[in-house]
């Protein structure tokens, strides 16, 4: 964490000059940049300004923006909750149907279910999140004219516009981790299916094939779910950027184009930081769900 | 081969899990073979075209053409898939930008294998405190979402395919970094290591000689992949006007001006992302065949 | 799976001479098993599994039956067939199998029979107890659960009732405070108590019929006489037919009624246990027993372990198939297989030069 901080400070601070001469614009004198670069405690040793950032930092203080001059921190806040809806959408509708495809294309492997499925993640995994979010645009925004191209309905002014706004920019996030979770998720079953010697005793009780599948196969499947869930979680902050920037939403994902585009540094940095923050908080939920359930965890072993 | 166990009779799926539906067992041999060649070479054959395609063909220039040519439709005579809103021929423009977003992905992806399989090797081979400060660097940036560490990266760099490839190797490094060192690990203990430790030989020459050739073959198989991951990495940089800046076209930033008139002239965002969906399609398919031939 | 068709393509050679041909006469009778009738009758039952495009013969020829109330053994080195044939007594067997021959249950055809109409007789009427219950039983689930979970399916009753019966069940194989293991989830319970688990999962439903395939080789030696008289008990309990699957002779020899063992797919000797103590026949089992420590052996005096290895069962051998091995082989044994000839009564042997 703190090794992350580091190495995402002493990157943009490599460059003091730029930053004074990013706020005054291009026509600025030495003069002007070097008492605007004291100023900002630009010129003070590398050391010193890092540990000043992180007792700021640690006391919610990210800095202000070079731009706007708002702190940063109210400029996240304020764009958060956008982004935090379309990543819920996202696993709601990338789990919601990865599970049951697997399911049927785990009970009838080359069967309709799979081959479909088999294709489809084949070709959503060579596509880049905008192009897939462009298409669902021209398909159903263009042709058919059922969502809004773009815009973002906030909660306050009803649930259904506010759904509609997002479930595009969402469905487009998920459809590559729908292909990543199906894939993993599919071939762990089969696997279940064919080697693990349970699901020979539930056949040998007159267990069902669809019994088999929800009860026994299923619980077990949830751990590697987990941890493609987890690893995922990077590709799943790059697509809410993407789409954010397609759909024109002002979550965090557009905050940090503009910054970067407008060389807003203390933004950036933040929101970095940010991110990496929720990075690793993933990776502790995801630790703490595998302890939660597995039942060799929960209940100590007590025979061999 | 060994006799099946009878206590064992599952059929067991090799990783025919990953395999396209169209590949049957039937025509196990001669499929194994086309099955790689079949996408290699139309990779091969998207490369030459567009990095020799405008010259053979006789294409006019990608850029600053005469605006009075705009939104030309497909198939016009002279332009075989029309122009764009700045009168610009489709195909020569989408060709030469594959050439970015091709050598961005490559290069990227060799300075990320260089330079990972380097410190892999090295963490690998010599273990203890070097290893461990490696890894934990590595970690910490694997950890990061690609994207917006490229994102971060061309921000002090400044947008432009040079810095693209940069920023973007900083993504493959670590991959390459831990592939090799766990494969380092595996072959460290390996007979002929060991036999030219005990000659003398010095630690530079064994890890080249030895260890880093045997690393190599399985590492290999993952490069057309990293490949394509570089590849969609760029396009999206440059849709997000974070990369290669227009006029020189990209994909990526081809799409992104073919937004404005998406309604009226879909063309202009379906043939670069058909471009740069069958590069990246036929890379995928290369590797995981690729690997199927190396593990049996 | 292919209905029983009688001799597929993929016979194994056998010139099956009419008058003592057991492919259409009975398995020798069990002495002192008149009365008892017989629950499984398999006759000339082949399967032929098809692994990496290429056709494994796993078991070529096999004839015999399983009464009510007493135990019939299958013995034989590993990949000699017989697991393979229990699975086949279930249904359990890859969808790609080839199956012919017939088995018959209460004399119900077996072979050919649709998933659907084979999840009737599984638990209810044949049950089996696998190898290895570590990894029989699904770690995620609790044990009460796995064991009322064949018992709701058959007989429909509330998840209540079914625990009721599974702790009931558990006492029965003698777990210790049932009603609290109930609830427990199998890594919390030894290997000796898994395999009870195990043998409770495959009573629940009273099935006439219980295979156990090699139940205690998982197990350490002194787990293995407890879960061995546990088994016994149960089957006379509820008057079981037992098919004991294993590759231990002390075991067949100790607990089985009729011993059968097999070699190479198919079975080349078979008698009651007493009629082969007193005289073996089949150069095979003689070297099998030979193996064995005996308890009067000076210590370390080295076993007399047979030479070579079964055959591949990929290839069709002309001759006998265990030939290669054979001391006592002459020449008509690379021509010509023997077939399983009835020798007197109730012992038969497949064998050009019985012992």
């Amino acid at each position: 964490m703190l090794g992350v901080s580091l190495i995402v400070f002493s990157l943009l601070s490599l460059l003091p000059g730029s930053a004074a001469l990013a706020i005054l614009g291009p026509g600025a004198t030495n003069a002007q940049v070097a008492h605007l670069s004291q100023q900002l405690g630009l010129n003070q040793p590398f050391v010193e300004r890092y540990l000043i950032w992180v007792g700021h930092a640690i006391t919610g203080n990210l800095g202000t923006s070079l731009l706007t001059n708002q702190p940063v921190i109210a400029e996240i806040e304020q764009r958060l909750p956008v982004s935090f809806e379309i990543m819920v959408i996202s696993y709601i509708l990338s789990l919601g149907t990865a599970i049951p495809v697997a399911i049927l294309a785990a009970r009838r492997p080359r069967g309709i279910a799979d081959s479909i499925n088999r294709l489809f993640s084949t070709v959503a995994l060579s596509v880049p999140g905008f192009v897939t979010a462009l298409l669902l645009i021209l398909v159903f925004s263009v042709k058919l004219g059922l969502l809004p191209t773009e815009g973002f309905v906030p909660l306050a002014h009803g649930l259904v516009p506010n759904v509609k706004s997002l479930i595009l920019p969402s469905a487009s996030v998920s459809v590559g981790l729908f292909a990543n979770y199906s894939r993993i998720l599919r071939s762990d079953m089969i696997d279940q299916l064919r080697n693990e010697d349970y699901v020979l005793t539930a056949r040998a009780k007159g267990i069902g094939q669809w019994r088999i599948l929800f009860l026994h196969v299923a619980k077990n499947s949830l751990f590697p779910l987990i941890t493609v869930v987890g690893t995922n979680f990077g590709y799943l902050i790059g697509g809410v950027v993407v789409v954010e920037n397609v759909f024109g939403l002002p979550g965090m994902g557009q905050l940090m184009q503009y910054s970067i585009l407008n060389r807003d540094y203390t933004v950036v940095q933040g929101e970095v930081i940010l991110i990496a923050v929720a990075v690793i908080l993933m990776n502790l939920v995801t630790d703490l769900a595998y302890i939660f359930l597995d039942p060799r965890v929960r209940y100590g072993a007590t025979g061999n | 081969m060994a006799l099946p166990v009878t206590d064992n009779l599952a059929q067991t799926e090799p990783a025919e899990a990953t395999l396209p539906f169209w590949a049957r067992s039937h025509f196990r041999m001669r499929r194994s073979a086309l099955a790689l060649y079949i996408p290699l070479g139309a990779l091969i054959l998207l490369v030459v075209a567009c990095f020799f395609g405008p010259w053979i063909l006789h294409l006019p220039p990608a850029s600053f053409a005469n605006i009075a040519n705009s939104n030309l439709p497909l198939g016009s005579p002279g332009h075989l898939l029309g122009t764009d809103q700045l009168g610009n021929d489709m195909l020569s423009r989408t060709l030469v930008g594959g050439r970015v977003s091709m050598v961005v992905g490559f290069g990227a992806t060799l300075v990320g294998f260089v330079i990972g399989t380097s410190i892999g090797v090295v963490a690998g081979y010599f273990g203890g405190a070097v290893e461990t400060v490696l890894m934990r660097i590595l970690d910490m940036v694997l950890a990061f979402p690609s994207l917006i560490l490229a994102m971060t990266l061309v921000v002090f760099l400044g947008p432009s395919e040079r810095n693209e490839i940069i920023a973007i190797s900083f993504f493959a490094i670590p991959n390459y970094a831990r592939l090799s060192r766990a494969a380092t690990l595996k072959i460290r203990e390996r007979e002929y290591v060991l036999v030219g430790r005990v000659i003398g030989a010095g630690p530079r020459h064994i890890m080249i000689r030895h260890v880093f050739s045997n690393v190599l073959p399985s590492l290999l198989t993952i490069v057309p992949l990293t490949v394509a991951v570089a590849m969609i990495i760029e396009a999206t940089l440059s849709f997000l006007g974070l990369g290669v800046r227009p006029p020189t076209p990209s994909w990526g930033n081809m799409i992104a001006q073919g937004q404005a008139t998406m309604s009226i002239a879909p063309q202009d965002i379906i043939i670069p992302a058909v471009g740069l969906f069958l590069t990246v399609l036929f890379l995928n398919l290369t590797a995981e065949q690729w690997r199927l031939r190396i593990s049996q | 799976m292919h209905p029983a068709t009688g001799d597929d393509v993929h016979s194994s050679g056998t010139a099956a001479p009419a008058a003592v041909s057991v492919a259409t006469a009975d398995a020798p009778a069990l002495p002192g098993t008149e009365g008892h009738e017989a629950l499984i009758e398999v006759r000339d039952l082949k399967v032929t599994i098809p692994f990496r495009g290429q056709d494994v013969y796993a078991v070529r020829g096999v004839t015999f039956d399983v009464h009510r109330d007493s135990t019939v053994v299958l013995v034989g080195e590993s990949g000699s067939g017989k697991s393979v044939t229990a699975r086949s007594m279930l249904g359990l067997l890859p969808p790609a199998t080839t199956i012919s021959g017939s088995v018959k249950f209460e004399g119900h055809e077996l072979v050919g029979l649709s998933e659907k109409q084979w999840r009737q007789h599984r638990a209810t009427g044949i049950s089996i107890v696998f190898q290895d219950p570590t990894r029989s039983l699904n770690p995620t689930m609790r044990i009460g659960h796995q064991i009322g979970e064949g018992i709701r399916r058959h007989f429909g009753v509330s998840r209540a009732a079914a625990l009721d019966r599974a702790t009931e069940l558990l006492d029965m194989v003698g777990i210790g405070s049932p009603k609290e293991r109930v609830r427990d989830y199998p890594h919390q319970l030894s290997g000796g108590m898994r395999q009870r688990v195990m043998m409770a999962i495959a009573i629940s439903c009273d099935p006439k019929v219980l295979i156990a395939d090699e139940p205690t080789t998982a197990l350490d030696v002194t787990t293995e006489a407890q879960i061995m008289e546990l088994l016994l008990s149960l089957q006379s309990q509820l008057h079981m037919g037992l098919l004991l699957i294993t590759h231990n002779m002390g075991l067949a020899f100790t607990y089985g009624d009729e011993i059968a063992v097999m070699y190479a797919g198919r079975i080349v000797e078979s008698a009651p246990k007493e009629e082969l103590v007193r005289h073996v026949r089949m150069p095979y089992t003689n070297g099998l027993l030979g193996s064995l420590p005996a308890v009067d052996d000076l210590p370390h005096s080295q076993l007399a372990a047979m030479q070579g290895r079964p055959p591949d069962a990929m290839t069709t051998p002309r001759g006998c198939a265990f030939q290669p091995r054979c001391p006592i082989a002459e020449a008509r044994c690379t021509e010509q297989a023997p077939p399983l000839a009835v020798l007197d009564g109730t012992h038969a042997c497949a064998c050009w030069y019985p012992l």
